[in-house]
């Protein structure tokens, strides 16, 4: 995550400005050229993701995500190939498992389970990474800065 | 000494005396009241300080990476599923551990006794059948075992082991009034409360870890420096992504035996966490964690038709 | 040193008075006995064994911020060191282990030319006041290691029950004014002089209970165990069941050992200093990969030679009041006093 002073989405809570930031881990093979396709196809969506591109969503660990939220991120979205087009045949499986506990986990502790988010993006599907961004951006805008879980807002 | 000690002491002694083990890992008085401490016999003698009572709470599979090549082991329900998680990840060889079935009354929750007495010092505690005296001072408690039994215990599906090479049956395995998961809040705000207040307790000693025989990772997220994951101090966001990762990475592997609550110095108590995981697990997967041998652990492989109900669809 | 009585109603009277202009903090019966800061008297747990976590997090916090930085801000503020919250505080009630845990870190933090600002100023900005005990629970052994019910060490005031009376409000406490902090805090409260009768009463009954606690192994011999039995394998069978964890350290009045880190994000951050414990198999990591200490016996080895030969050596006692909380701490049950039993019988 940048820090510059410009940053359109800096966090100051007081601020009427405030957008959210949103951290996305896309999978090399699917759902980061779906990406890369919304951007050829000037979709238009919402500024407020940042992409960190992994090899599949099985590399995912679930620490990065709880990371991420105590580093102060207020969303974060995690998407792979469908189920089935694994570029490794069946890492989005693996990953499916993982996903589906640490969901409910956090469902329990009592996390606002909305901003966090896992979805399906292929390669030829521009359009639907652009649409899926703006859903998890309303999603996790409505819910406004992320308290629990985040430690460096308070550095 | 009643029937079921007598023959723990027994057992332990003819394998023992067979050379069919070089150590065999029980249970003896321990310094307090309530607090049985791991025994650790190796010869007759070691074999006569062995005890048991509703106070053999702690899940002594912790051991059994040990130095000692053939090891037995006094195994309740939850123990003996320890053991199996445990072999099919491979810790130890199967024909190099004797697992001594314990039939369980269920076990007794130390920190419930201190909230009725209000005090954590005791100086006696004695069973007088179904229940427990305790002495703290001049003042005497007597209390329902069934009221001080952990709350494992009381929804213990499999008090009596699954899994053994010997059986002892001195006593039936008999849970007294068995309760329910007791529900979560069903607001969410109240769920981070409750929460945020039992992380709040951490002072992260990593008791609870470390009396884990399935927390043995070399090196724990939460030590790893080379990136800092979860910072060391007991802050609030440090000790509740602590607190989640350990339930995590028991999904599918906790086997509910209720030694890291009995643990914890400072009564953290997240076993919710873990039984909603077994609940996940039981339901999207069909697993039930340390039932057979020949299950495969649900995150170690995948299902082609596994739910998909929190996937976020455009 | 001035001795006088002093009614339960009338300690509630001054405790009201203290609340009023300082932060009190006191045990109180929740679950179980714990310090925490009271509003009122009435919250104050008077009959307890003792407190499940020591005073120690009082002056010594699990968690420190010592300075702030930020690149972004201007040059004089890069660097920003933290102030110490050190409000002007009443420890109420503790037990008089507890105090002279005190007198003990203060041989660590307060010695020149290496004082500790934060704990020097929380510990110059709180007065203590001590309650003795009347009745020893199950693990205690302090004088073993010099202390007692009656132990004065560390504390400002001290309170003795001598009626426990029908009614709580209804006791009565000799009330002894150790230093004069202590005396500050009765500024305007008119002591009686206790009589002589009542004192030496007071007296027999704290050498009576004293009596009663056995007396754990010979810690003069225990502090050559560095020289006579380093190598010997008695460590190796005291620790057969330590699993390594904390509990023990951090439930200590006396442990002490930290550890610094940067916590960095970004161009800016915090040094914060957080309890550390010689148990934990990665205290003595090096960056190299070298572990110094890799075996579980050795770690336990150093726990108690650093409180029973080192500590003695460099700060003139041993770093254990006796107070038991690792006794009941230990997750598995192991008990300090057994081990230095068996250590005694090698030395």
């Amino acid at each position: 995550m940048t820090h510059s002073v410009q940053d359109p989405t800096s966090k100051n809570q007081k601020s009427s400005a405030w957008q959210p930031r949103i951290l996305a881990f896309l999978c090399n093979w699917c759902s980061y050229a779906g990406a890369d396709l919304a951007g050829v196809s000037r979709l238009q969506y919402p500024p407020n993701v940042r992409v960190i591109r992994v090899p599949c969503s099985a590399r995912v660990d679930p620490l990065f995500i709880l990371s991420a939220f105590r580093r102060g991120a207020d969303g974060v979205l995690v998407s792979g190939c469908h189920p089935g087009d694994c570029h490794y045949l069946a890492g989005n499986l693996a990953a499916r498992r993982r996903f589906a506990l640490l969901k409910a986990l956090l469902d329990e502790a009592g996390f606002e389970i909305d901003r966090l988010h896992f979805s399906w993006v292929s390669a030829a599907e521009g359009g639907r990474f652009a649409e899926l961004i703006h859903k998890v951006t309303e999603k996790v805008r409505a819910l406004g800065p992320a308290q629990p879980l985040a430690k460096e807002r308070r550095l | 000494m009643n029937e079921l000690i007598r023959q723990i002491r027994d057992t332990a002694r003819r394998l023992l005396e067979e050379r069919q083990v070089e150590l065999v890992l029980g249970f003896e008085a321990g310094p307090l009241p309530l607090r049985n401490t791991p025994c650790f016999a190796r010869s007759a003698d070691g074999a006569d300080r062995l005890t048991w009572d509703r106070a053999c709470g702690l899940n002594l599979a912790v051991f059994l990476d040990g130095p000692a090549r053939r090891i037995a082991i006094l195994a309740k329900g939850c123990d003996s599923r320890a053991i199996v998680n445990l072999l099919k990840e491979r810790r130890f060889a199967r024909e190099n551990i004797v697992i001594v079935g314990v039939p369980c009354e269920g076990m007794i929750d130390r920190r419930k006794v201190e909230r009725r007495l209000g005090e954590t010092d005791f100086d006696d505690a004695r069973f007088e059948g179904e229940r427990l005296v305790v002495r703290s001072g001049a003042r005497t408690l007597e209390l329902p075992v069934a009221e001080v039994l952990r709350d494992a215990c009381r929804e213990c599906a499999m008090p009596t082991p699954v899994f053994y090479d010997i059986l002892l049956d001195g006593a039936t395995a008999r849970i007294p009034a068995a309760g329910s998961e007791a529900a979560s809040p069903a607001d969410r705000a109240e769920r981070w409360q409750r929460f945020e207040a039992e992380a709040a307790k951490c002072i992260r000693c990593y008791a609870c870890r470390n009396v884990c025989p399935l927390c043995y990772c070399r090196e724990c997220c939460a030590d790893q420096s080379g990136p800092r994951w979860v910072g060391p101090a007991p802050t609030p966001a440090d000790n509740q992504v602590f607190l989640l990762m350990r339930a995590l990475h028991l999904a599918g592997r906790c086997v509910d035996c209720g030694a890291c609550i009995e643990a914890c110095p400072v009564g953290v108590d997240v076993r919710y966490l873990f039984k909603r995981m077994e609940r996940e697990v039981r339901e999207r997967f069909g697993y039930e964690s340390g039932r057979a041998l020949d299950e495969k652990p649900p995150l170690a492989g995948y299902g082609t038709d596994d739910p998909e109900d929190f996937i976020t669809d455009v | 040193m001035r001795r006088g009585t002093i009614t339960r109603e009338d300690l509630n009277e001054l405790i009201r008075r203290w609340t009023a202009e300082r932060k009190v903090i006191a045990p109180v019966r929740r679950d179980v006995v714990e310090l925490s800061p009271v509003g009122s008297a009435d919250e104050i747990a008077m009959d307890y064994s003792n407190t499940q976590l020591p005073t120690k997090r009082h002056f010594f916090r699990p968690s420190e911020v010592l300075l702030r930085f930020d690149l972004r801000a201007a040059p004089d503020r890069h660097v920003v060191e933290a102030e110490s919250d050190a409000d002007p505080t009443v420890l109420f009630g503790v037990r008089p282990c507890e105090a002279r845990s005190h007198t003990l870190l203060d041989r660590v933090f307060l010695r020149e030319p290496y004082c500790d600002p934060y704990y020097q100023q929380r510990r110059a900005n709180t007065a203590v006041v001590v309650l003795g005990c009347t009745s020893a629970g199950p693990t205690c052994f302090c004088t073993s290691v010099g202390g007692g019910p009656n132990d004065h060490a560390g504390a400002d005031l001290f309170l003795t029950e001598i009626e426990h009376g029908r009614e709580a409000h209804a006791a009565i406490y000799l009330l002894d004014v150790v230093t004069e902090r202590g005396a500050s805090l009765l500024t305007g409260f008119d002591l009686p002089e206790a009589d002589a009768g009542l004192i030496e009463h007071a007296s027999r009954a704290a050498a009576e209970l004293a009596a009663t606690l056995k007396t754990i192994a010979d810690l003069e011999r225990i502090r050559t165990a560095a020289q006579t039995a380093f190598d010997d394998p008695v460590w190796q069978a005291i620790c057969l069941s330590c699993v390594g964890c904390a509990a023990c350290a951090f439930l200590c009045p006396t442990c002490h050992c930290f550890d610094i880190q940067d916590e960095v994000s970004g161009g800016r951050g915090r040094r914060v200093r957080n309890w550390d414990a010689c148990s934990f198999a990665h205290f003595t990591l090096h960056a190299s990969g070298h572990n110094p200490r890799p075996e579980r016996h050795q770690r336990c080895r150093q726990r108690i030679l650093h409180k029973f030969t080192w500590f003695p050596e460099n700060f003139g006692a041993a770093a254990c009041v006796g107070c038991g909380r690792c006794i009941r701490a230990c997750p598995m049950g192991n008990d300090i006093r057994r081990w230095l039993e068996a250590i005694g019988k090698k030395v």
